[in-house]
């Protein structure tokens, strides 16, 4: 869920903020590290398939429809700290042209979904053993899961909303995107091991 | 292209859309920021009910000036308030009268429609340009910028996707059609990797070397 | 003195598919070369092998120069390209900034790119596209500002790549009169036979990553048998019934 403007308070949105300059600060410094001239086309227009990624409805089994984050597969295919860039500027675009999401609630709307799904995700699927689909699937489900959680308890830290309820709703909630997010991601990365597999391989920053 | 649209009213022109931009994205971030410290710590003066009004004129006067349709603005204000409806909710679920919930969707409504006039009256690349004067790294402005440039054309791509899947496709299995999207997907990242291989070889054409 | 000189050129896919294969021809200054045969043929590889974008095995060198490593950058500064697909090459977020950008890395002054820029919009019919998106463009639009883009640079051999494809009848018609009157050394690659016909002064047709047959457009395109093939066919006003 993209959190609006007016939603949090001053001090979660100094906290939250804070938190994601912390991660994307070095993100930005390692990327520009190692950005070969090519790079910057691909990562351009993965951020606009990320973007466009976002803005397709995926059905649900049993009724409704969500929206992907892309910010766990972005990451397996690009790299941790590409991925987190890439998940900030869709932010930022997904607040500019649509408005979803705010201006300063950026800090928490990266940190729900950039910081958790790209730094945290990508670790995990390195550490995890087995197939690529298990280490894809477990890393997307969970971090969906925590940016529900994450967004509950920063809009309960505003008194927001309570987190009585704020908690279990947002977690249920964000656990059936989570389950769409990890078959989607599956299915993408096996796809492309059937169809490109070569892009599987491409240089993780 | 329902989405190649999408931000017309920036192209249009008016005294609103001529201002420097750089003073466009600063008023919008320091109105809302005020609106956010103020309605925090005076939550309970009688005086707020009236900035929040007297704030509301001021947009309704530069919304005058930009000659921006009210009804389009209305309408894409209006993606708050599902939010708005939810938080409200989960207040009432809870037992708890939402405090403070005028104070919420007063300055809830008041940013979005702040940020709303900004965009509609700024063009992307001149958003673009005070980034690069605000010194936003380099890596995130030309990210940005190659994202507004091929969003359309990505998002023009997996509609007609959709649309040949529908044509062939009758039945109303969501498992089936979450593959299919699945699939889209999957293509549409093969077809920015090969655009991105096109791209940089016309960049290079031009000169082009990373610096 | 000789625009392009390609001998034994070499190109062969990291998969190992072959797709050029001992490619030679060189062109005169000024002339138009036309670059025909069916798809997969390997013409859109050679162009870009031109420029030095693959890496090919062989020479090739551009007014003399060779196109090496190292000193592909100041070759490509003579050579205009314009792509296939007009959204590839047009990826700044206005036509301005599209223009200017091959100007700057040319080391133009900031006035200088304000005029070219001028200049060759108005040269394709564009006066005062400067500061659209070209998402907001239609197709006819985009080829011409691909164009403009190419000519703002004054190169001296300009390179297209299917230019004709997917325009509109009436938008080819001016987008070729526009080509005709560009004074340059000109390579196309197409499969709009009668285009080669009005433009070109010399062709190439290429078929399997090989050059099979090469001459003059009339002489060429006449011949039945090498048109059929090569999955071409003889242009219309060519057929004697």
């Amino acid at each position: 869920m993209h959190i609006p403007d007016g939603f949090l308070n001053l001090t979660t949105t100094v906290a939250t903020t804070g938190i994601t300059l912390g991660a994307l600060v070095p993100a930005v410094r390692k990327v520009n590290r190692s950005l070969s001239p090519k790079r910057v086309p691909l990562m351009g227009l993965s951020a606009a398939f990320v973007f466009t990624a976002q803005l397709l409805s995926f059905p649900v089994p049993g009724g409704t429809s969500v929206h992907l984050v892309g910010a766990v597969l972005i990451s397996i295919l690009l790299g941790p700290y590409t991925g987190l860039i890439i998940t900030t500027t869709a932010l930022i675009m997904q607040a500019l042209l649509f408005q979803h999401g705010g201006l300063f609630s950026l800090g928490a709307n990266i940190l729900n979904m950039g910081v958790t799904g790209c730094l945290l995700g990508y670790g995990l699927f390195r550490i995890l053993p087995g197939n690529l689909s298990f280490r894809a699937a477990v890393p997307a489900l969970i971090m969906t899961v925590l940016s529900g959680v994450f967004c509950a308890l920063e809009l309960g830290f505003s008194g927001t909303t309570p987190f009585k309820t704020g908690l279990p709703a947002m977690t249920i909630a964000a656990t059936i995107t989570g389950v769409v997010e990890a078959i989607a991601t599956v299915s993408i990365l096996s796809l492309l091991g059937k169809v490109r597999p070569d892009l599987l391989k491409l240089e993780k920053v | 292209m329902r989405h190649a649209f999408i931000d017309k009213y920036a192209y249009r022109d008016s005294p609103v859309h001529r201002l420097n931009p750089a003073l466009k994205v600063a008023f919008t971030l320091g109105f809302i920021l005020t609106l956010l410290i103020l309605s925090g710590q005076f939550h309970d003066q009688a005086w707020l009910p009236w900035l929040y009004w007297g704030c509301f004129g001021f947009l309704l006067i530069i919304i005058f000036l930009s000659g921006l349709p009210p009804l389009a603005l209305t309408r894409k204000v209006a993606v708050i308030l599902p939010f708005i409806l939810a938080i409200i909710l989960l207040n009432l679920l809870a037992g708890s009268a939402p405090a403070q919930a005028g104070h919420l969707i007063a300055r809830s409504l008041l940013s979005i429609l702040a940020l709303v006039i900004l965009v509609s009256t700024t063009r992307f690349h001149e958003i673009l340009q005070v980034l690069a004067l605000w010194r936003v790294p380099r890596v995130i402005r030309l990210t940005l910028s190659f994202m507004y440039r091929y969003f359309f054309l990505l998002i023009d791509e997996a509609e007609k996707m959709a649309r040949a899947f529908r044509v062939r496709y009758q039945g109303n299995s969501n498992w089936e059609k979450l593959k299919l999207m699945s699939v889209i997907t999957g293509i549409l990242f093969i077809r920015s990797y090969e655009r991105a291989e096109r791209v940089y070889h016309a960049m290079v054409m031009r000169g082009y070397t990373g610096e | 003195m000789k625009a392009v000189e390609v001998s034994r050129l070499n190109y062969t896919y990291p998969s190992g598919r072959v797709v050029l294969s001992d490619i030679s021809f060189s062109l005169e200054e000024n002339r138009t070369l036309g670059l025909i045969g069916p798809n997969g043929a390997g013409k859109t590889t050679l162009l870009l092998s031109l420029c030095g974008l693959m890496e090919f095995t062989g020479t090739v060198s551009v007014f003399g120069e060779p196109m090496t490593l190292k000193n592909a950058r100041q070759v490509r500064a003579r050579i205009g390209f314009v792509f296939q697909n007009p959204d590839d090459q047009l990826f700044m977020p206005t036509v301005r900034e599209d223009i200017a950008f091959g100007l700057k890395e040319l080391g133009c002054t900031a006035e200088e790119v304000t005029t070219r820029v001028r200049q060759s919009l108005s040269a394709v019919g564009l006066e005062g596209f400067e500061d659209r998106s070209a998402h907001h463009c239609s197709f006819g639009e985009k080829r011409k500002i691909t164009l403009a883009a190419a000519l703002a640079r004054r190169s001296d051999l300009l390179i297209f790549d299917e230019p004709t494809r997917e325009l509109d009848p009436g938008g080819r018609r001016e987008f070729m009169g526009m080509m005709r009157e560009i004074k340059a050394t000109k390579i196309i690659a197409t499969h709009d036979l009668d285009l080669v016909l009005e433009l070109c002064t010399d062709v190439l047709v290429i078929n399997g990553g090989q050059i099979i047959a090469r001459g003059g457009p009339k002489d060429l395109l006449s011949n039945r048998d090498l048109m059929i093939s090569n999955r071409l066919e003889v242009p219309y006003r060519l057929r004697d019934t």
